[in-house]
């Protein structure tokens, strides 16, 4: 690809987008900042300061690392300016209304967007992307018991806001 | 015996993966009503997470997300293959400026004299040196003449009577065997001139 071998890099990005893409719907909850941390993951990788280092890490590792830096720059300023959060809102809303029909799920995508990053970045992988805790935790870059006590700890936050859920008025859905 | 946090992690493990949990287990969830609260809610959270999977497991970037980058990469090396008129030009420049010095070292270490000891001169600069007044040297006769610029040396050698006497020289009697001689050699080897040191013989 570095030689400038096109069809390397249509055949790399056809195998590490889509996974890249969800991983960064699932932890910003927004379409449009799923895109534009995919397009500046991949502008970045065939920019001239590529840092990426063989020895170091997997490639795949090096894309989230440089995704979930990304996502973490976009969740600062938006803290800083709330009237970008509001546009993510708005883009949540239309990114449930168009893909999820089952209210549980919805209120689970929810939940999942107030979960800590950390938390989130162990649902995402785990449970969303099925990678196994090693591949997790190559990709999260800390050991596997962290990821699996991560997990853990998000799941019985997302199973807590789920219970409040399905109790609430107006809930049609119930949890086993 | 386990605790019940320890059991939680089993619980989250096995519901995960969606199997029967091992008898050790399956005895505590029968007696532990928090885990096996657990262990529902774990099952269902698993069953909400797969159906959010498949919502989105044919999410992918736009289309125009995947021809910017293409695009991005087809410019950067385009950009790279044909550098700007002037770098071309540059270039072509110092690699006529390279090409020409290196000839030049080329050319002045094929000229360079054979024998670093022996001092060595332009055949031009023979007679601006003096060589042939002050030097004492002789020029040998039908030798062939040095081409413009030619290097030549001076060697000293032992070379015999008769061989001094077809340069030009004579010693007559008075000498041994072999009498100590100074040549200006050329680059290819002919001697042009001969000199004998003043503790061989005055002449």
């Amino acid at each position: 690809m570095k030689a400038g071998d096109k069809a390397a890099l249509v055949e790399l990005y056809e195998r590490r987008e889509p996974g890249l893409y969800r991983y960064a719907l699932h932890m910003s909850g927004s379409r449009v900042v799923a895109e534009e941390v995919t397009h500046e993951v991949f502008f970045r990788l065939i920019g001239p300061g590529v840092k990426f280092d063989p020895r170091l890490g997997s490639l795949e590792a090096y894309l989230h690392g440089v995704a979930r830096n990304l996502l973490r720059g976009i969740a600062r300023i938006a803290q800083r300016e709330p009237e970008l959060t509001e546009v993510k809102a708005a883009a949540e809303h239309d990114l449930l209304k168009s893909l999820i029909d089952d209210e549980m799920t919805a209120a689970l995508h929810l939940a999942l967007q107030d979960l800590t990053p950390e938390y989130r970045d162990a649902v995402v992988l785990c449970d969303l992307e099925e990678r196994s805790y090693e591949d997790a935790a190559k990709l999260m870059d800390c050991p596997i018991g962290t990821v699996r006590s991560r997990l853990h700890r998000a799941r019985g936050l997302l199973a807590s806001k789920l219970k409040r859920f399905k109790t609430a008025p107006g809930s049609r859905t119930v949890v086993a | 015996m386990m605790t019940c946090r320890e059991f939680s992690y089993e619980v989250m493990d096995y519901a995960r993966a969606d199997v029967r949990p091992p008898a050790e287990l399956e005895a505590h969830l029968a007696v532990c009503a928090q885990c096996r609260e657990r262990w529902e809610i774990e099952h269902a959270l698993t069953n909400s997470l797969m159906d959010m999977r498949e919502a989105f497991a044919m999410e992918r970037a736009p289309g125009d997300v995947r021809e910017s980058i293409l695009r991005e990469f087809s410019r950067r090396h385009r950009t790279l293959a044909t550098p700007a008129p002037f770098v071309k030009w540059g270039l072509i420049a110092a690699m006529l400026l390279a090409g020409f010095f290196s000839f030049q070292m080329w050319r002045m270490r094929s000229q360079a004299p054979r024998n670093a000891d022996s001092p060595s001169v332009l055949a031009s600069d023979i007679e601006l040196l003096g060589l042939q007044d002050e030097g004492g040297f002789v020029a040998i006769p039908y030798a062939p003449p040095l081409a413009p610029g030619e290097f030549v040396r001076v060697v000293r050698t032992q070379l015999q009577p008769v061989a001094l006497a077809r340069m030009g020289v004579d010693v007559g009697d008075v000498y041994g065997d072999e009498i100590t001689a100074d040549l200006v050699v050329g680059q290819d080897d002919m001697p042009r001139a001969v000199r004998l040191p003043e503790t061989a013989v005055n002449f």
